[in-house]
Order: C-alpha cells, then sequence, then structure tokens
C-alpha cells in the first residue's frame, strides 16, 4: 500500500496527533519523567553516589531542612540582590536606550544593531571573555575605570565586595538590550496623534513624558523585568564561567548551591526538594508573567 | 436554581480568585527573598505554592 493511500484512510485528528505525538514523547521522556522523578525523589533519603543503597521514604523532611536553613536563606538574599540591582539597571537603561532609539537619527539601524549584539551571545562564552576583561593585570575593565579615576590595581571577580557588582554589570551588560527592544515596541505603538494633540493643549515635552509615554511603556517594562526576574532567578551559566559562585560564597546563587548539593556533596534527595521549591516559585512567577501578557493583549 | 446558578458565579468570579492568588504568589516570592525575618522564609514556599495552585484552579473560573 503506498503512503499517500495509507494517509487517506486516516481523520484529521489522527493526522494531528501523528504529527505532535514524536514531540509529545520527547516533552515526557526530557522534561516530565525528570520532574516527576525529582519530586518522588524529595520525599527520599537518597544519595546518588551510593549505589545499591535504597532511598527510603522520609516524608517532608527535606523540605523541612531547606527551609529551615539559615545557609539557604543567605543564598537566597544573594539572588534576590543580584535580581534588584540588574532588573533596576535594565530597567532604567533599557527605557533610555529605547526613547534614544526612537527618535530618527543617521545610523539608527546600525546602533540598534550593535547594542542587540551581546544578547545574541551564549552566556558561557560571556562569562569566559568578561573574566579577562575583568583581569586586574591585563584586563581592559580595569584600564578604562583607572583612565577616568586612578583606583590602582583592584580586583572585581576576587574581591568579596566588588564580585556581586562585577556579575551585575555583566548581566546588564548583556540583557539590557531586551527590555530595550520590548520598550521600544511600546514605544512605537503609541498613535502620534495624542503627542499632537498634546502639542495643541501646549503641554511640555515633560509632560507628554509623564501621561502620554510611560502609561504607554510600562505595561511592557513591567512583561520585560517580570521575564528578567525569572531568568535572573535560575541564573546559573554566566556566573559559573564568571565567579564559579565565589570569592568564598559572595556571588552564590541559589542554582549554583542547588547544583554544588546535588553533585558535590551528593545530596540528591535534599537537592530534589530544594529543585522543587525553586521551581513552584518560577512555575508561581510564570503564571503571573502570562496574566500580565494577557493584560497587555487585551489593551 | 437559576438563582442558585447565578449566586455561584458571582462567587466563582475568575477575576477576583486570580487576583487572589497572585498577589499570594508576590507575597511568598517576597517571603522567599526578603532579609528580614527567619521565619517569613520558612513559610514562603508554602503560600506560593498555595497561590500556584489557586492560580491554576482558578483561571478555569467563568469570567
Amino acid at each position: 500500500m503506498s503512503v499517500k493511500k495509507k494517509f487517506k484512510g486516516l481523520s484529521d485528528k489522527a493526522v494531528g496527533w501523528l504529527f505532535i505525538g514524536p514531540t509529545v514523547l520527547l516533552l515526557l521522556a526530557i522534561n516530565i519523567y525528570p520532574l516527576v522523578y525529582a519530586i518522588k525523589m524529595s520525599f527520599t533519603n537518597f544519595y546518588a553516589n551510593k549505589i545499591g543503597r535504597e532511598p527510603q521514604f522520609i516524608g517532608l523532611k527535606n523540605y523541612i531542612k531547606v527551609l529551615n536553613k539559615e545557609a539557604i536563606w543567605e543564598k537566597m538574599q544573594v539572588t534576590a540582590s543580584f535580581m534588584f540591582w540588574t532588573l533596576l539597571l535594565q530597567a532604567i537603561i533599557g527605557l533610555g536606550l529605547a526613547l534614544l532609539l526612537n527618535r530618527k537619527f543617521k545610523g539608527n539601524e546600525l546602533l540598534t544593531t550593535l547594542i542587540v549584539l551581546p544578547m545574541m551571545l551564549s552566556p558561557a562564552v560571556v562569562g569566559v571573555f568578561w573574566t579577562y576583561l575583568y583581569n586586574p593585570q591585563v584586563g581592559l575593565f580595569n584600564y578604562v575605570v583607572n583612565f577616568f579615576y586612578d583606583f590602582g590595581s583592584f580586583d572585581m571577580i576576587g574581591s568579596s565586595i566588588l564580585a556581586p557588582w562585577s556579575i551585575v554589570i555583566v548581566d546588564t551588560w548583556m540583557w539590557t538590550p531586551f527590555t530595550m527592544l520590548i520598550c521600544l515596541a511600546g514605544l512605537r505603538s503609541v498613535p502620534n496623534y495624542l503627542y499632537e494633540a498634546a502639542e495643541v493643549d501646549r503641554a511640555s515635552k515633560w509632560q507628554q513624558f509623564i501621561y502620554i509615554t510611560l502609561p504607554s511603556v510600562l505595561p511592557f517594562l513591567l512583561l520585560a523585568l517580570l521575564f528578567r526576574g525569572i531568568e535572573n532567578f535560575k541564573m546559573f551559566d554566566m556566573v559559573v564561567e564568571l565567579t564559579s559562585g565565589g570569592p568564598g560564597s559572595a556571588t552564590e546563587l541559589a542554582s549554583i548551591n542547588l547544583k554544588r548539593e546535588a553533585f558535590e556533596k551528593w545530596k540528591t534527595g535534599y537537592s530534589s526538594a530544594f529543585a522543587v521549591i525553586l521551581f513552584v516559585t518560577i512555575f508561581g512567577f510564570g503564571n503571573v508573567y502570562v496574566k500580565v501578557m494577557n493584560k497587555i493583549k487585551e489593551r | 436554581m437559576q438563582e442558585e446558578k447565578s449566586l455561584m458565579r458571582k462567587i466563582f468570579r475568575r477575576v477576583y480568585w486570580e487576583n487572589l492568588s497572585t498577589i499570594l504568589i508576590l507575597i511568598g516570592v517576597f517571603m522567599l527573598l526578603q532579609p528580614f525575618a527567619m521565619w517569613m522564609f520558612t513559610y514562603s514556599f508554602i503560600v506560593i505554592l498555595v497561590g500556584t495552585i489557586g492560580f491554576v484552579i482558578t483561571s478555569h473560573f467563568p469570567d
């Protein structure tokens, strides 16, 4: 029987399932199964390096342990501080750049392409080359800073005070273009007649910004920040390449600590509980994100 | 019967319950990340979990 004849007998629904079937299977195997397995493991005292030892069910003990450990609370604060500063800087600089690029001037397109470039790089690559830029002896970053004010030799990655700022700077450098692009989309959706009407009413440029531009662009900015918030909450690769969580635990974000608990200390059950806590938080965040996005669509 | 149905619809309106769940999630996230009190961190997960499950359920309520 030819392939054409074979497919002729199938209903539309069956053909649909035939197309999405492999994807669903892949999703179940790669995403859903590990998730269910991790949830199951989070209720046991499983150690992945103790081969042959049957994991025992211990109820909510792992969750209670994680949520009562001060070290984990500290890592959450490091994550919170990282999120706060990156989101704040990305909001201010991103909106500023969007306002700049919304004007028509020569070289606008070229400048937009150049600004967007960092976003296209892999976070691991960014981490590696910023390590060179931050090098206290030959790094370009120290040279540029010392060009404006002579601080002498300083080590951005080696100092426990400067290291958190080093990851904030790199994340801001890399992801501000994303905020800028979303804000730019918001700015371009503002109809021109609003500004013309404001001009007729003799509104100043500042009043136009406060009463027309800002309310129009704010939902878009919020959306970008929410998205970046979710991404930065689970930030791992760039920071591992840049500082590996050090010096000490100055830049040890929650996800880096999770990896250490799971694959250096081999506390699989305990780290599964920690992972589930992070997952539920991100899932909750995701719901809020979808809600905000739907609100923007309704506008 | 009709009155009872409309009363149920009034009580289970998606907007209110979804907003309540969203607020719970945001409070939970704040409790998880705040630097002020350990007890808030301890109870943060349960607040986020209730909010998230609530959101999944209430997003299926009628408008």
